[in-house]
């Protein structure tokens, strides 16, 4: 065990790397070749019921909802933690939602705030979003 | 790999608590070294300590490793109560055993490279679930794509540093009295 100390990189750690990079990049892609038109729904998940669905479009303002020490702020264009009791306070750093898909989780509280187009399932995800 | 079953030695014993000593600085520490960088998912982290794990697992078997496993649950437990106890624990426990199956089988396909990587992502996986489990909710599988993504790369980051790491460290234990491999964890090899 003298020379060529550094371990080198073996042929299973090249394809394994190569398959997770295009896992993920098939991941970011597969949302933008279905473009949904027409509007955003916010639905707010309590402790995995839906507790709320809010229409975006039809709001005139900023509408604000408080569950379980969070406080929940919908507007006509996004949806967004404003505050949380929870020591992390991750979910308001996930900042707005603005698309379809797009998701804030409050772990500590289960609180979930996530945005839908306008007509697909509001079932709270049990059934459709699977094929995610 | 094969050896006599044993009661754990003292020896091993204050090994396995510096390297849970270890592992536990190591994961609080990168919450103070990562700052809240707007570009990174929130809740990542480098996944340091799993350095650590690695490390036993390679050096001492897979029942050491579990042991740091559950040393990480614990501390989390207790520090930062049951909702981080079980994230770290769906994350840590399929960490640790996609390590032990790769260590154990393929060594000669993968380095520490690609064991780092599948760590990384086999953690962040359980995390999810286990986020999923704790709200009931399937949407946060979305989140999924930005946590491969990251897990690809800071799992190469510390499987790197293995490579680097190991060797090394192997053949330190021949000719240093303060190795931290004995005799006995050489016949593994």
């Amino acid at each position: 065990m003298k020379a060529d100390k550094t371990m080198r990189i073996k042929a299973g750690d090249v394809v394994l790397v190569a398959v997770l990079l295009l896992c993920c990049a098939a991941l970011f892609l597969a949302p933008h070749l279905k473009k949904q038109p027409g509007g955003l729904t916010a639905q707010l998940i309590v402790d995995g019921e839906v507790r709320e669905t809010v229409v975006l479009s039809s709001l005139d303002g900023e509408v604000t909802r408080t569950v379980n020490g969070c406080t929940v702020v919908f507007s006509p264009n996004d949806a967004r933690f404003e505050s949380a009791d929870c020591p992390d306070g991750l979910c308001v750093k996930q900042g707005r939602l603005k698309a379809a898909g797009d998701t804030a989780v409050c772990l500590p509280n289960r609180v979930v705030v996530t945005l839908i187009a306008d007509g697909e399932s509001t079932d709270g995800g049990k059934v459709d979003a699977v094929a995610y | 790999m094969k050896k006599k079953k044993q009661p754990i030695t003292t020896a091993m014993l204050a090994r396995l608590g510096i390297l849970g000593a270890l592992a536990l600085v190591l994961s609080f520490l990168e919450t103070v070294l990562l700052p809240d960088l707007p570009l990174l998912p929130p809740g990542t982290k480098l996944g340091l300590s799993n350095v650590v794990t690695m490390l036993t697992c390679s050096l001492f078997g897979a029942v050491p490793a579990l042991y740091i496993t559950a040393l990480k649950v614990l501390f989390a437990l207790i520090t930062r109560g049951m909702t981080a106890a079980m994230m770290s624990g769906a994350g840590g426990v399929l960490a640790t055993l996609g390590m032990i199956l790769l260590l154990r089988t393929g060594q000669r396909v993968f380095s520490y490279f690609g064991v780092g990587v599948l760590c990384a992502v086999l953690h962040n996986a359980g995390q999810l679930f286990c986020a999923c489990l704790l709200t009931g909710s399937v949407y946060l599988l979305h989140y999924g794509k930005y946590l491969l993504l990251f897990a690809i790369f800071t799992g190469s980051l510390t499987g790197l540093m293995l490579n680097v790491v190991m060797p090394r460290l192997r053949q330190a234990e021949g000719n240093s009295q303060f190795a931290i491999c004995n005799s006995q964890s050489r016949d593994e090899r």
